[in-house]
């Protein structure tokens, strides 16, 4: 019997990528048998991602209580409640919310546990995990004991709640542990601009010559690529 | 100061991104007035290098765990070089072993770095968030702090110089996890470059219309010298392999050209390739969300204007 652990971005609502890593615990549950516990760290609105994981089908959900804005300390924070915890396999998305890949290498060396990054496929015996895992430029099947932690780089589809599963996982009891921020890391958001507004949007339509003068702009841009090259 | 770039050698070579990386760092470094170290994994060290000296690993074991392996092998050399700025690429194994090291000594990290600077004594760095809609800047102590580059587009010059001292170190790590067996992902036939290497990508959506839509732009992408990407539902439907795929579940890039052909743009596929420096569409629906984000958009059919775009490269 499994228990797995599923790790949620910090979000008010299920990130697609997680309701993905929710799949594949949920297809490991039914192939093997077992129980899937929905963790995340956030605010109080962390909680409706967490219903949204309970309705696809997780067993129970764990909120950790702590509302820092910076993800090198979320980690942190996220593995110190993790360590309180039992499971054979923690599966996270390889992303976060912001599109930051050093998440589960956190995890790793917080918890100590081997990693089996962008599994696309995972097999389980007991003791043991099994993952065919994508590089940039090749697939590697790895295997670890466990417990172990994989990165959930399927293309599975999530399946959609039923209307009752909905209902029933709004009532269900979400359990939560409160951590204080006790880890600094020395990085700082200074500001944020809108890349719309460097963006130059020419977009041709209705012009006659629309082909034409788009690929005069193309051609321009694939000149200056190409003088990068030549510096 | 020590600056450390960590760089990724593939056939003997540096990729496109190493190069952009080395070249950050010789910016900092100069900057700072600081020696530069590169650290490799290669079965011989390159010959030629801008830095004063160069730390050669073997590649990680064939049954390693890779960059459990390679984390281990920086750690080692970071315990002697502290104040040290480490700019390593930002690909997907070097950015586990940048989590991995900022974890295990308390690093700050700026990830998936666009452009980088030193401004009031901090390293101050831009990455895209948030969809791609924003650009944020980040700032970190100049020591002790781990930086991945994810954008070949803003290279600054690489220079050859010197044969840099060479210090070749013997490593061993008993990883956790350990490598069964490797297969080979990339597609040996197309001859095109690596999508994370490349300086222009040509992608396409589920408007291509299947694997001869693919085919079509394969063509352009020879004619421009580009790398093939695609959507996740183009990936799903079949008509392309998997490591073509751009976005969260695909690979994240930064070239200096991304043209989308026929794709839709979900939230999804712009996080993949929002760094790129300028964004190309082609779509025949206008209301179709990658319009939003993009440099210069062609309202069209792409069956119909892409053959007359290769005719007129």
């Amino acid at each position: 019997m499994l228990k797995i652990y599923c790790c949620l971005n910090a979000s008010p609502t299920l990130d697609p990528q997680d309701a993905v890593v929710i799949e594949q615990a949920l297809r490991l549950a039914e192939e093997y048998g077992g129980s899937i516990t929905a963790v995340g760290i956030g605010a109080a609105d962390m909680q409706q991602s967490l219903v949204q994981a309970l309705a696809m089908g997780c067993h129970d959900a764990l909120w950790i209580d702590n509302e820092t804005q910076r993800e090198s300390a979320r980690w942190a924070l996220l593995a110190h409640a993790l360590r309180q915890q039992t499971f054979d396999l923690l599966l996270v998305s390889p992303y976060s919310l912001s599109g930051r890949k050093d998440g589960p290498g956190r995890l790793a060396e917080y918890l100590h546990l081997p990693l089996l990054p962008h599994v696309a496929e995972i097999q389980w015996r007991p003791g043991v995990l099994n993952g065919l895992c994508r590089d940039e430029d090749e697939a590697l099947r790895m295997e670890c004991p466990t417990p172990a932690i994989a990165s959930v780089a399927s293309n599975l589809s999530p399946r959609l709640p039923k209307l009752s599963a909905i209902v029933r996982a709004k009532k269900m009891p979400i359990s939560s542990i409160t951590i204080a921020d006790k880890v600094h890391f020395g990085e700082s958001c200074l500001a944020q601009h809108s890349v719309e507004a460097t963006r130059r949007r020419l977009i041709f339509d209705h012009e006659a010559d629309a082909l034409e003068l788009f690929m005069d702009a193309l051609k321009t841009e694939i000149g200056l690529a190409r003088g990068m090259d030549n510096q | 100061m020590n600056v450390i770039v960590l760089l990724d050698i593939r056939q003997g070579r540096l990729t496109p991104l190493s190069q952009a990386t080395l070249g950050h760092a010789q910016r900092i470094a100069n900057e700072l007035a600081a020696s530069i170290s590169a650290v490799c994994f290669a079965d011989a060290p390159p010959e030629h290098f801008s830095v004063g000296e160069v730390l050669h690993f073997q590649p990680p074991p064939d049954r390693c765990a890779p960059t459990e392996w390679m984390a281990g092998a920086v750690d080692l050399v970071l315990q002697s070089r502290s104040p040290f700025l480490l700019l390593m690429p930002s690909t997907r194994a070097f950015s586990e072993v940048a989590g991995r090291l900022s974890a295990r000594r308390t690093l700050s990290l700026l990830p998936d770095v666009q452009s980088l600077e030193i401004r009031d004594e901090s390293l101050v760095a831009r990455r895209g968030v948030k969809d791609g809609a924003l650009v944020a800047e980040w700032a970190a102590p100049l020591a002790n702090t781990v930086a991945t580059i994810a954008s070949a587009a803003t290279s600054a010059p690489f220079e050859r110089a010197d044969i840099p001292l060479v210090q070749s170190h013997d490593f061993s790590l008993k990883t956790l996890a350990h490598v069964l067996s490797r297969e080979a992902l990339r597609s040996s036939g197309d001859h095109l470059p690596a999508l994370e290497d490349a300086k222009i990508v040509v992608a396409g959506g589920v408007g291509m219309g299947g694997p001869e839509g693919f085919e079509q732009l394969r063509r352009l992408c020879h004619a421009l010298g580009a790398a093939l990407g695609a959507s996740r539902s183009a990936v799903m439907q079949g008509w392309i392999s998997a490591e073509h795929q751009v976005g969260l579940s695909g690979k994240i890039i930064s070239p200096a050209i991304y043209i989308a052909c026929g794709i839709s743009g979900s939230v999804q596929h712009q996080m993949g390739m929002s760094g790129a420096r300028t964004i190309v569409a082609i779509n025949q629906d206008r209301a179709a969300p990658i319009f939003g984000m993009a440099d210069i958009g062609l309202i069209a059919d792409v069956h119909v204007v892409l053959p007359r775009i290769i005719a007129q490269l």
